[in-house]
Order: structure tokens, then C-alpha cells, then sequence
């Protein structure tokens, strides 16, 4: 694996492409390689966009790469497409749906698929950010679809984050409000060639109002991403918010919570897999699952007198994780 | 361009108008008892009981509809049927037993074989050889980067140059591809399939009639220029937007009609649609659509309905159900005209007809023992000939595996020949009419085809079903459900999973010329430093403009063929105009 | 624990304008739960490219039109010069002649799938070119 690394330092893509093969995996490797490569991150811009299905992001995204790229900033992109609750495998369209994008050399393109993930999909894809940002890419772009808990999940690891919607979404766009649109920096109104455009300025503009938390006012950008229109506002929109972030310090506090996050993740998932080790191995503990599964312990109880057990385990040195 | 939702559907107007026609007793009531209660005595008494259980059988055939039959067919089944108002005379409304009063003792089908590889010379050799030996005609086919508008030297171009087609990128190939041939004699439908490419390259053809002398007015032809191909069909990675391609292939049917009176401006798809993956019904009913479409563009824009109805064309795929592929034809030939007469109030006999082109089907034909795809194909041929069509493809036995070699293309001729000229069937006009089977069957097609069309109706109408995905989807559908179903061996191939023997292994199958893509590379590469490049973008922008200013754009592409413009060249200027269409996924 | 997804790329090479083959193939490895990265109609470069930020393991090439031993050597070659040929398998099916599979086989595909092969040996034909390079 250091050749990897090592490799990767050396701005390698096939490398990049590897490690992130083994975040994706779960590889058992991969506590090792993110404590390696943490160091070098720090210097991206990473920008979340996310709306619903036929809001046409694909084409807003890839415009927007090309304004990046003429200012001679390298990007790096994450799709994420949703794998079959059936099958397991997934479609990974995203890469053909941009024009330009895929086929730019100065732009790094990744599809991930959901992988049934649910709640666990975004840590995942904030792992992949981070080598991403790691490898020395100036902007990451993370494209998700859907307007649900995953998404706004994965937005929240980005600095800037940017909503797309289009006229006449009707009831979606309550769907919309409800969720995702609270945590958004940018607001962007696609196809506003199409009739209704402005009602859902108003929409927005009014529940921005209501809205009373950030010091930032999120803007709302209209564009008509196939006509090549207001492109230029939205990039001049997100610079402003990234020059908002590291002037008004919040962009710092962001990402000190984002460690902090990490940090507790990390936890987490080691506590998750010693637990989950226990309970295999353990033969004291498999005795006491097994009276919960005969209904003769109350589970909760059983909760209390397992986790004694595994704690008891840990501080006599036992069990390695 | 959007239909207006107050509209009448197709089929009410059909049935509005229909309901009050006269019709004649086919049979004495007395005597039509007499048959039902023999017909009844015998299902009692001499069919088995397991038969009559399973009375209505669906033969399960590659692109097949899926329409039950029944065991047998009698007088009761077509008991209504009144020969005036369902069958006509041929020649005669509503054009069922066909559109012309002798049909083939008049005027045989046209044999046409499919040739195009390599570079243009190549393909001029094999036109020759193929004229020499008796076909009536020349049906051209472009290699894919022709076809997509790929010049040579694109990079998407690399490595597929004169592979499946005759690479052509501007006028001087096509010089070299009709060197020695009459074009005032020969017809050529050249096959451009879709309205991007058919503006790019069929004014190439005109500018070089023009330099050889011949007035616009003596050509005799067709192109393509269908829509559902560019938008539907083809696998591309750009598309322009289905409302742009569709102002498109009109600009080129008004142009074309205008000034090139004896040339066919549109062979309505059809055979590419259902090769794709869907039933003969639904090919028909998409055509349809089509067509009224176009109809209702032309009329809009000030046309009368006959100026362009009188030289709209089909052009079908034949596949193996036998009496459908018959009967469908003959459905469609009397839908159509009900549609022209009733809803579009044609004023000629001649706007009113189905005329049609047919090529047998390629999908059904297998790569396993080669040689039975011939016995195939014959059938497909028969079946076609034996439904009305004007002109006919016969495809080749190594379609599964190729570009068909000489052999295979003379093998092809030859059952048409055969059919034409050994089988005595051309000697009797609508030879199948009056089959009780046949007669049930075809209305039951009509009726199957019209319910499809208003399916498409309530889409919006042909255009929006593209646009929004509906056609796509209903493709994908029926295609990977026939996979299924032949995977199974619910669907029988015999060779291929039925009856398997192994055999067909060593088969050795066409080369076409590799070295054409350096030749083709350095042709255009002189032909761009020869031209006046000055002229070349001034063409190239008045394209441009025309196409933002709504003006007919083959005149200006005519103007780009004059100069030099590759077919690339011009392909590029509509991306630029009308932008990228994200065509809806099909999963 | 590790995920043992197949990850997949399909692509025609060139300007293909039949893509029912490209298409039905696609649909049938997310349904035996791979992962497919579609192209569609590309150029050996960008193939490649995305094979290799994606990192697949196998490469599908659907050739209906008969340009299979060109194009095919093009990709072939691209990959080795970008070091990719140990680490990517290459799948060519479609509308292919018996007599051009040992050719293609010798130039460096993996196997040959011609049109017509039935669903189960299309699967077992990705899931061993897969592991052979793992």
C-alpha cells in the first residue's frame, strides 16, 4: 500500500482511482490510508449539488465545470447514482450526461453507487472527498439526485451548498422545502425559461425570509443551463460564498466540525465493529443473545449486562480491534 | 406543432364517419345459420375437446404482435365483412387488395439491393455489378461515420471508415461513387436516414447533377430523412432537440418537393423502429403518427394536404408470422387511406395511397447454419409480395455476421427473381383476399393499429412522444421481454435454440477494403486544401443564420454543397444552433 | 468486510447507430447486480479515461457494424500504452464472424460474445474476465 501512497503523492490517477476502490469497498486497509492521506487536505473547494430528477444538474454541472476550468482550476466530480434495491447493481449514467466534462483531461470524474447504503453512504462519500481533495483537485463538485435525508446527508460535507430546482415541480416542491432546501447557500432556478420560473423565485424568497439562522443570505441564481444562460452569475455566486466562508470564518468553523464529525464517525465505526466482534466471539455474550432471542431476558437489560461484558473484555486487554 | 388537445382523436373521426356507410349482406341469413350450426355440430362432435379448449393460439415469433388465432377461420368470421366498404377492388377505396388495378402484371417490385463499403470506388464497382445483373435499381448505404456525420478525419471516425457503408464526405466522393452511371436513368434511394444528414448529404447529390448537366427534374429516388431514426433509433452521443430535428425533415420534404419533383422526400420508418425491438403493430401505428404529423406541419404552413401526401412513402420490415406481415399491410393500406380521405379530406385517389418499401427482417435472422436465414428471408419476401408492396429488400443469409458478400447479395436478387418469375403468384392481383383468416385478421391489425395511434395521441402526438420518453420506453419493454421469451425457447429459432446442430461455425464472411480510411483520409484532406475556404465559411455561417431565423434549411445546405462544406462541417453548425437534446433514459 | 461489486464498462467504439445489443447487455449486469459505467458511443480515449478514474475491471465493447478488428487493436493498444492492460479485461461482442474471434482473442480480448449468447454464459463470461485480473 505505500507504493500506492506513494504514487498517489506523486499526483498519480490510476492511484487516486485505486484508493478510492478501497474506501468503496470497505477495505480493511482504509483506516490506513485515510490517516495518511488527511494531512494533505484542506485546500478544495467542495461544492454539494442536489435536486430532483429532470431539474437537469447534469447539464447545469457541466457548465459550470468549464467556467472552473477557464479560471485553471482542476476539478474533481462524484456522481452518485442509486443501486437496485434488488439486484445490488447499479447504472452509472452520469459520466454521458455531460457533455464536456467527462472528456477533459484537467477533470477527475467518479460515479459511486449507493450500494443500499442508506445512512452509511455519506460518510463514504466524505472519505472519497477528502483523498479527492487530497490528490490536490481545486474543486470538487458532489452530484447527488433526489431531494431526501441521503442527500442532504452528503451536502452537509460539502462548503457550498447548492440546490437545483426547476418550474413546476408542484407538490415536490413542498417535498423540497421540507428537507433539503433549509440547508442550501445557493438556490438555483433551472429552465427558468419555462413558464412559472418566477413563482419559484417568490416561493423561495419567502421561505428565506422565514428563515432566520445564518448570517449568509443564500442567493437564488436563474439559469438556463442548456442555453448557456446565467452560468456566469452562478460561479460568481459560489466564489462569493467561498470567499464568504474563509472571511467570516465560518468556512473554519465548518470544517473543525467536519473533523470533529470524522472524529466521532471513526469512533463510532470502531465501537461498531468491537461490538460486533464481541457478539461473534464472545461466548458469554452469544449465551446472553441467545435468552433474548427466547424472550427470557429483557433485551434492554441484556443491553446493559453485554456491553459490561465487552468493556470488561477491552480493559483486560483482550479482544483487539 | 403540439396538437390541440380539443382535437378529435383519430379513431373517432374514422368512426364517425364510417357509421353510416352501407352495407351490402355478405351472406343470406339462412345460409349463415346453416354454416353456424354445422360449424357447432362439428366442434361438438368431430374436434376434441382438448383443441376446442385451447381454440385461440398465439404464435410467439421474433417481432411479433401476439394476436390470438383462432383454429379456423369461416364464413362467420367475415360475415359482415361488405367487399366495397372493407376491400374495394384493387386499385379502388379503400385500396386493400392494393393501390394500383394490376398491381404486379403492370408493374413488378422493385428489386433493390442494399450495397455500400469501403470507399467510394469500391462501392461504384459493386453498384455496377449488381446493375449488370438485373437490379432495377440502387438503394446506397453510408458507413457510420457518414451516417452520424463524422468527417474521416474526427476522431470518433477512427477505425470504422467503409466498414458497413460507403464512406462519402463531400461532393467529389460522390463523383467517384457514380462515376459511369447514368443518374438520369437509374433511381437511387439513398439511403440518408435521418433529416440532419439527408440536409447534409442529399444536396451533395444535386450539386453533382448539376455539374454533370442534369436537370433537378429528371432524378428519380428517395432519401430517408425520417425522424424516428435520428431521435429514436440511433444510439448517438448528440441529438439535437426532437422539435428542431422535425423542422428539420420538413424544411427537406418542402424543399425537396419543389425542386425536385420526381424524388421521394421521405420513406416514413418503420423497418429501423421495429428492428430495434417492437411489434409490426406498433411500427405501423408509430409510421402513422408520423405521418400525420408531417401532414398537419405542411398544412400549417400553407400547403394543401395532396401536394405532399401524393409522394409519401413507407417503409416496412418483414418478419416471419407469415399472415401478419400480409395481413398488416393490407390493414395499413386501408387505415391510411380512411385517415387521408376522412380526417384529411384528401382531394386525390393518389394522396390516399400506403405506398411501401419492404426489407425483410434482419433481427431474425441467426448467426447458427447461415444458409437457413435464405429460407427465412424467402418466406419474409413471399409474405411481402403476397401483401402489395411496391418495392422490396431481400435481406442477405450472412446479415447476422457482416456486410453481405456478392454471393450472398446475388442470392438475395435471386429470390426475388424467383418469386417474381417461377412462382406464378404476381399473376393474380391480392391473391389471399378473400381468405376468411386473412379478411378477420386484417381488420383485427386495423383495429390494433389505430387503438396504438390514439395511444400516441393522448402522448401529445408524435413528436411529444418522443420527447418525453413514452416511444423509448415501450421499446425497451417489448425488447427485453422478447429476449426473455427467446432465451426460454419461448419464441423458436430453429438452429439457434431449437433443434440445435452446431453447426456454421466456419463461415467465411466478407472483407471489406480496410486500406479505404487512409485512402478516404488523404482524399479529404486534399479537398479541404483545394477548396476556397473563404466560401466555405461564408456558406457555413448563412447556414447558421437560416437556421435561427426559421428559413428552409436545404437551401442554404444546397449552397454549402456547392462550395465544399463536408457533411461534418454542416452537422456541426445545428449542434451549435438548436443545442444538445438529453434524450429521456430508456431504464 | 469486503464488497466484491463488479464494476463494469460499456461503450461502443465509434459511431455506432445500433445500440439494442449495448443496451440489452447493460440492463442484464445491473440486474445480476454489477456495477455499469455506459458510455455508449465513445472514442477508445475516453474509454480509457474512464476506465481508469473509474476503475473498472472489465471493458464491454458492443460492434454491430463490422469495424470490430480496428477499433478493437486501437483500444487494445491505448490500454497497454497506459499501463492498464493487467489490470482491466476486455470483452468484445455483437455482430462478429466466426473466423475474426481467434483474431481478437490473439490481439488481447479476454473472450468473444458473439450476438446471441445467451444471458447466463454473458454473465459467467464478465464474472471470470473479472477475476482473472484481480
Amino acid at each position: 500500500m505505500e507504493m500506492l501512497i506513494e504514487r498517489f503523492r506523486r499526483k498519480d490517477r490510476l492511484a487516486l482511482s485505486k484508493l478510492i476502490t478501497m474506501v468503496e469497498n470497505n477495505s480493511p486497509l482504509m483506516r490506513d490510508i485515510m490517516e495518511a492521506i488527511y494531512p494533505l487536505t484542506g485546500k478544495a473547494h467542495v461544492l454539494g449539488v442536489t435536486g430532483p430528477p429532470g431539474a437537469g444538474k447534469s447539464t447545469l454541472v457541466d457548465k459550470l465545470i468549464r467556467s472552473f476550468r477557464n479560471e485553471g482550476n482542476s476539478v474533481g466530480v462524484l456522481c452518485v447514482d442509486p443501486s437496485s434495491i434488488f439486484s445490488g447493481g447499479a447504472f452509472l449514467g452520469d459520466r454521458v450526461r455531460m457533455e464536456w466534462a467527462y472528456r477533459d483531461d484537467g477533470v477527475y470524474l467518479r460515479s459511486l453507487a449507493t450500494r443500499g447504503a442508506l445512512g452509511g453512504l455519506a460518510p463514504r462519500a466524505s472519505e472519497i472527498i477528502k483523498i479527492m481533495d487530497a490528490f490536490g483537485l481545486d474543486v470538487i463538485i458532489v452530484e447527488t439526485v433526489g431531494v431526501g435525508q441521503m442527500e442532504a446527508d452528503i451536502i452537509r460535507y460539502a462548503d457550498t451548498r447548492m440546490v437545483v430546482s426547476v418550474p413546476g415541480l408542484g407538490d415536490q416542491m413542498q417535498a423540497l422545502k421540507a428537507g433539503i432546501l433549509e440547508i442550501a447557500d445557493v438556490f438555483v432556478v433551472n429552465k427558468a425559461d419555462i413558464n412559472g420560473a418566477q413563482d419559484v423565485v417568490d416561493d423561495l424568497q419567502t421561505m428565506l425570509y422565514l428563515r432566520k439562522d445564518s448570517q449568509w443570505t443564500p442567493e437564488i441564481v436563474l439559469t438556463e443551463a442548456l442555453n448557456d444562460k446565467g452560468i456566469m452569475e452562478l460561479y460568481r455566486a459560489v466564489q462569493r460564498h467561498r470567499d464568504y466562508l474563509s472571511k467570516s470564518g465560518l468556512g473554519e468553523l465548518q470544517t473543525g466540525k467536519r473533523h470533529e464529525h470524522t472524529c466521532r464517525f471513526a469512533i463510532q465505526e470502531v465501537l461498531k465493529k468491537c461490538t460486533d466482534k464481541s457478539i461473534e466471539e464472545i461466548n458469554e455474550i452469544k449465551v446472553i443473545l441467545q435468552t433474548v432471542r427466547e424472550g427470557g431476558i429483557n433485551p434492554y437489560k441484556a443491553a446493559d449486562e453485554i456491553l459490561k461484558a465487552i468493556v470488561k473484555i477491552y480493559v483486560n486487554g483482550g479482544v483487539s480491534e | 406543432m403540439t396538437n390541440n388537445k380539443q382535437e378529435k382523436a383519430t379513431a373517432e373521426i374514422l368512426r364517425e364517419n364510417l357509421k353510416g356507410t352501407e352495407k351490402g349482406q355478405v351472406y343470406d341469413p339462412t345460409y349463415l345459420k346453416k354454416v353456424k350450426e354445422g360449424l357447432d355440430s362439428w366442434k361438438e362432435n368431430v374436434v376434441k375437446p382438448d383443441a376446442l379448449k385451447n381454440w385461440d393460439a398465439i404464435p410467439l415469433t421474433v417481432l411479433g404482435s401476439e394476436i390470438p388465432r383462432e383454429m379456423v377461420y369461416t364464413p362467420l368470421s367475415v360475415a359482415n365483412n361488405d367487399y366495397g366498404e372493407q376491400l374495394g377492388n384493387p386499385g379502388e377505396e379503400p385500396f386493400t387488395r392494393g393501390i394500383h388495378s394490376n398491381m404486379y402484371r403492370g408493374r413488378t417490385f422493385t428489386q433493390r439491393q442494399l450495397v455500400g463499403f469501403g470507399g467510394p470506388e469500391d462501392t461504384n464497382q459493386r453498384i455496377k455489378y449488381l446493375l449488370n445483373h438485373g437490379a432495377t435499381g440502387i438503394n446506397l448505404l453510408f458507413d457510420m461515420p457518414t451516417i452520424q456525420m463524422y468527417d474521416c478525419d474526427d476522431p470518433m471516425a477512427t477505425g470504422s471508415v467503409g466498414s458497413c457503408g460507403v464512406s462519402v464526405n463531400h461532393v467529389k466522393d460522390w463523383e467517384l461513387l457514380y462515376d459511369g452511371i447514368d443518374i438520369a436513368k437509374e433511381t437511387s434511394s439513398i439511403v440518408t436516414h435521418y433529416p440532419s444528414n439527408s440536409a447534409c448529404l442529399f444536396p451533395m447529390y444535386l450539386v453533382m447533377a448539376e455539374k454533370k448537366g442534369i436537370p433537378w427534374d429528371q432524378l428519380k429516388g428517395s432519401i430517408q430523412n425520417d425522424m424516428t431514426l435520428e431521435e429514436l433509433v440511433r444510439n448517438s452521443s448528440e441529438y439535437i432537440p426532437p422539435k428542431d430535428c422535425f423542422r428539420i425533415e420538413c424544411d427537406n420534404i418542402e424543399f425537396i418537393r419543389k425542386n425536385v419533383p420526381k424524388w421521394n422526400f421521405i420513406t416514413i420508418n418503420g423497418y429501423n423502429f421495429r428492428e430495434f425491438g417492437t411489434s409490426g403493430v406498433t411500427e405501423m401505428a408509430v409510421a402513422a403518427a408520423h405521418g400525420m404529423a408531417i401532414l398537419d406541419e405542411m398544412v400549417r404552413r400553407g400547403y394543401e394536404v395532396d401536394w405532399v401526401a401524393e409522394r409519401l412513402a413507407f417503409f416496412w420490415s418483414g418478419g416471419m408470422d407469415f399472415f401478419e406481415e400480409v395481413c398488416r399491410l393490407r390493414a395499413m393500406r386501408r387505415l391510411w387511406y380512411r385517415i387521408l380521405k376522412y380526417k384529411y379530406k384528401a382531394k386525390n385517389d393518389r394522396s390516399t395511397w400506403m405506398r411501401c418499401h419492404l426489407q425483410t427482417s434482419g433481427i431474425s435472422l441467426v448467426r447458427e447454419e447461415p444458409y437457413n436465414n435464405i429460407i427465412r428471408s424467402s418466406y419474409e419476401a413471399l409474405a411481402a409480395v403476397l401483401g402489395g408492396v411496391q418495392s422490396l429488400h431481400v435481406d442477405s443469409y450472412d446479415e447476422a455476421i457482416s456486410v453481405p458478400s456478392e454471393e450472398a447479395s446475388l442470392i438475395s436478387l435471386r429470390t426475388q427473381q424467383i418469386i417474381e418469375h417461377e412462382t406464378g403468384i404476381t399473376s393474380v392481383v391480392d391473391p389471399l383476399g378473400g381468405s376468411y383468416y386473412v379478411e378477420a385478421l386484417t381488420n383485427e391489425m386495423e383495429e390494433r393499429i389505430l387503438a396504438e395511434i390514439s395511444e400516441i395521441e393522448k402522448q401529445g402526438g408524435y413528436v411529444e412522444a418522443i420527447a418525453n420518453g413514452y416511444l423509448s420506453r415501450k421499446i425497451f419493454n417489448y425488447m427485453t421481454k422478447e429476449q426473455m421469451r427467446i432465451e426460454k425457447g419461448e419464441i423458436k429459432i430453429v438452429g439457434h435454440n431449437f433443434q440445435k446442430s452446431g453447426q456454421g461455425e466456419d463461415f467465411e464472411s466478407f472483407r471489406y477494403p480496410e486500406e479505404c480510411e487512409e485512402i478516404q483520409l488523404q482524399r479529404l484532406h486534399e479537398h479541404k486544401q483545394n477548396r476556397e475556404n473563404a466560401k466555405v465559411e461564408q456558406a457555413l455561417n448563412e447556414l447558421r443564420g437560416a437556421c435561427k431565423d426559421g428559413k428552409n434549411i436545404m437551401e442554404y445546405t444546397v449552397n454549402c454543397s456547392r462550395v465544399g462544406c463536408t457533411v461534418g462541417e454542416q452537422w456541426k453548425v445545428f449542434k451549435e444552433v438548436f443545442g444538445l437534446w438529453k434524450k429521456p433514459s430508456m431504464f | 468486510m469486503e464488497n466484491k461489486i463488479i464494476k463494469v464498462l460499456m461503450c461502443c467504439l465509434g459511431p455506432e447507430t445500433h445500440n439494442r445489443g449495448i443496451i440489452l447487455v447493460s440492463s442484464i449486469l445491473k440486474e445480476e447486480g454489477m456495477e455499469v459505467v455506459y458510455m455508449g458511443n465513445t472514442t477508445a480515449e475516453n474509454a480509457i479515461k474512464a476506465a481508469t478514474e473509474e476503475d473498472v475491471r472489465v471493458i464491454g465493447v458492443s460492434s454491430l457494424s463490422g469495424a470490430h478488428l480496428r477499433t478493437g487493436k486501437h483500444l487494445l493498444e491505448l490500454a497497454k500504452q497506459k499501463g492498464l492492460d493487467n489490470d482491466i479485461a476486455f470483452i468484445i461482442g455483437g455482430v462478429i464472424p466466426p473466423n475474426d474471434v481467434k483474431s481478437l482473442k490473439d490481439m488481447g480480448f479476454h473472450n468473444v460474445c458473439v450476438s446471441g449468447t445467451k444471458r447466463e454464459e454473458l454473465v459467467a463470461a464478465i464474472q471470470e474476465a473479472a477475476y482473472s485480473v484481480v
